[in-house]
């Protein structure tokens, strides 16, 4: 078998693997294990935490920016009837 | 050869662990921030506006660098260890992602990566056995090269070495002709999608099927859009690139196929492996993992998603995207010390030849098909 000369093999032993564990399916076993440890950390950070707030009134994406300029133009009206500052 | 257990080997990563740990730190409290202000040259913070730098291309950047320049090519004994850590990062930061979707996003979204992932795994499997065979190259390492090209490198090309009585020259070559390939479209994705305006939906759907390492993917994704959310670049391509790495079993079996059926009586009695024992062997369990997650998102086991238009994400759900965020990044920096300039100069003559044709192919006739169906792509 010719020298691989590769760490990123994985076939020639220890040294040249791309892991710590065993081989693949153990890595994989590993990666199972360590993600229920994260998701049972975070749910005990976040278990006496209040539940989110609702979103503000919804609507789909494409016509968000519409309703917002609308919005704007209501607001911005008030301030136009004030006349200029007259010297 | 060194036996020791995981367990028995873990106290040795600790110093490689935190070299990754600390500069993730530095690169998202220090580096991120200070080029999100900087002036050069009169123009306002031009490193994650023109240049898209991002935590993420940052910590494979700096991995690469560790290797290559300050350590000389090698990780030193010492930090050695830690770095191996990286895939099990990644692989939990994916098992996490199972987050982002429910069941019903996946039936909506996958049928189209089913088909579309399943007929580029099928084009690129004929094409390099086709190709291989007209350039004349060793049987074992067109095998190895259909897989690695088809499906996701690295772990396609290992999964089918044994199965086809390949060398370790041969898999060697395979893995640095798509890394190199690999590396050169993680960096030069996030251009190209910006400045063809790619949604999120389009730029995840093009790099989950035309580039061709799972970990390149993932770092192109996160590099295009770093957010970590329903409807992100990373959620669309990683379900595609999910979709992918299910059909390493059957890809290997098919490539086994095809080299035991035009192979000549082997005097050295290689083994054949059945479809039940390789479908076994080879399947990826940290899928399984992905669809528990899924499964319990489904179930309203960590509270709502945050999908667009519904209600806000849950506190839990959250803390655990900003965990993943973290999770990917350390797993980039060690992604990126692995990244050897010297091994990706063995990649060279025929097979190199061989892997550019089919990488640049698979490449440029993803983003086109992506654009051919991008009104029935589905968002999610």
């Amino acid at each position: 078998m010719a020298k691989t000369g590769s760490e990123t093999l994985g076939a020639a032993g220890d040294k040249s693997k791309m892991t710590l564990f065993k081989d693949d399916r153990a890595e994989d076993f590993g990666a199972i294990v360590v993600s229920v440890l994260v998701i049972a950390v975070v749910m005990v950070l976040t278990m006496n935490k209040p539940a989110a707030k609702p979103p503000a009134p919804t609507a789909p994406a494409a016509t968000v920016a519409a309703p917002a300029a609308t919005v704007a133009a209501p607001v911005a009206a008030p301030a136009a009837p004030s006349e200029p500052v007259k010297k | 050869m060194n036996n020791k257990g995981f367990f028995q080997k873990l106290p040795n990563a600790l110093p490689g662990l935190a070299l990754i740990v600390i500069t993730m730190i530095v690169i998202r409290l220090w580096v991120e921030p200070w080029m999100a202000h900087t002036k050069v040259f009169g123009m306002q913070k031009p490193l994650t506006d023109a240049f898209h730098l991002n935590y993420i291309l940052l910590g494979i950047l700096t991995g690469l660098f560790y290797r290559n320049v300050l350590f000389g090519g090698k990780i030193p004994d010492l930090f050695a260890d830690g770095f191996k850590l990286s895939r099990l990062m990644i692989k939990t930061g994916i098992i996490l992602l199972g987050s982002l979707y429910t069941f019903s996003a996946i039936v909506q979204l996958g049928s189209m990566a089913i088909f579309l992932i399943g007929g580029f795994v099928i084009m690129t499997i004929v094409l390099v056995l086709w190709l291989g065979t007209a350039f004349g190259l060793d049987r074992s390492m067109i095998a190895v090269m259909a897989n690695a090209l088809s499906i996701c490198g690295v772990s396609a090309a290992v999964a089918t070495s044994p199965a086809v009585e390949a060398k370790a020259s041969h898999v060697a070559y395979a893995i640095a002709t798509i890394l190199g390939f690999g590396i050169l479209t993680m960096f030069i994705s996030p251009f190209i999608g910006h400045a063809l305006g790619l949604t999120d939906l389009q730029y995840g759907a093009w790099i989950g099927t035309g580039i061709l390492n799972s970990g390149q993917v993932l770092a192109a994704a996160l590099a295009f859009n770093p957010n970590v959310a329903p409807g992100t670049a990373v959620s669309v391509a990683e379900i595609w690139n999910i979709m992918r790495v299910i059909s390493i079993p059957f890809a290997v079996f098919a490539v086994t196929v095809w080299y035991w059926a035009g192979k000549e009586e082997s005097t050295e009695g290689g083994k054949k492996k059945g479809l039940g024992t390789l479908l076994v062997e080879k399947f990826p369990v940290f899928v399984i993992g992905f669809m528990g997650m899924v499964f319990l998102t489904s179930m309203g086991a960590f509270g709502d998603v945050g999908i667009k238009g519904g209600p806000a994400a849950s506190e839990t759900i959250k803390m655990l995207r900003l965990w993943m965020q973290w999770i990917f990044g350390f797993g980039l920096v060690g992604l990126g010390g692995y990244i050897s300039i010297a091994e990706l100069r063995q990649a060279g003559g025929t097979p190199l030849k061989l892997g550019l044709i089919i990488g640049v192919t698979k490449y440029v006739l993803a983003l086109l098909v992506v654009f051919a169906i991008k009104d029935y792509l589905v968002a999610i």
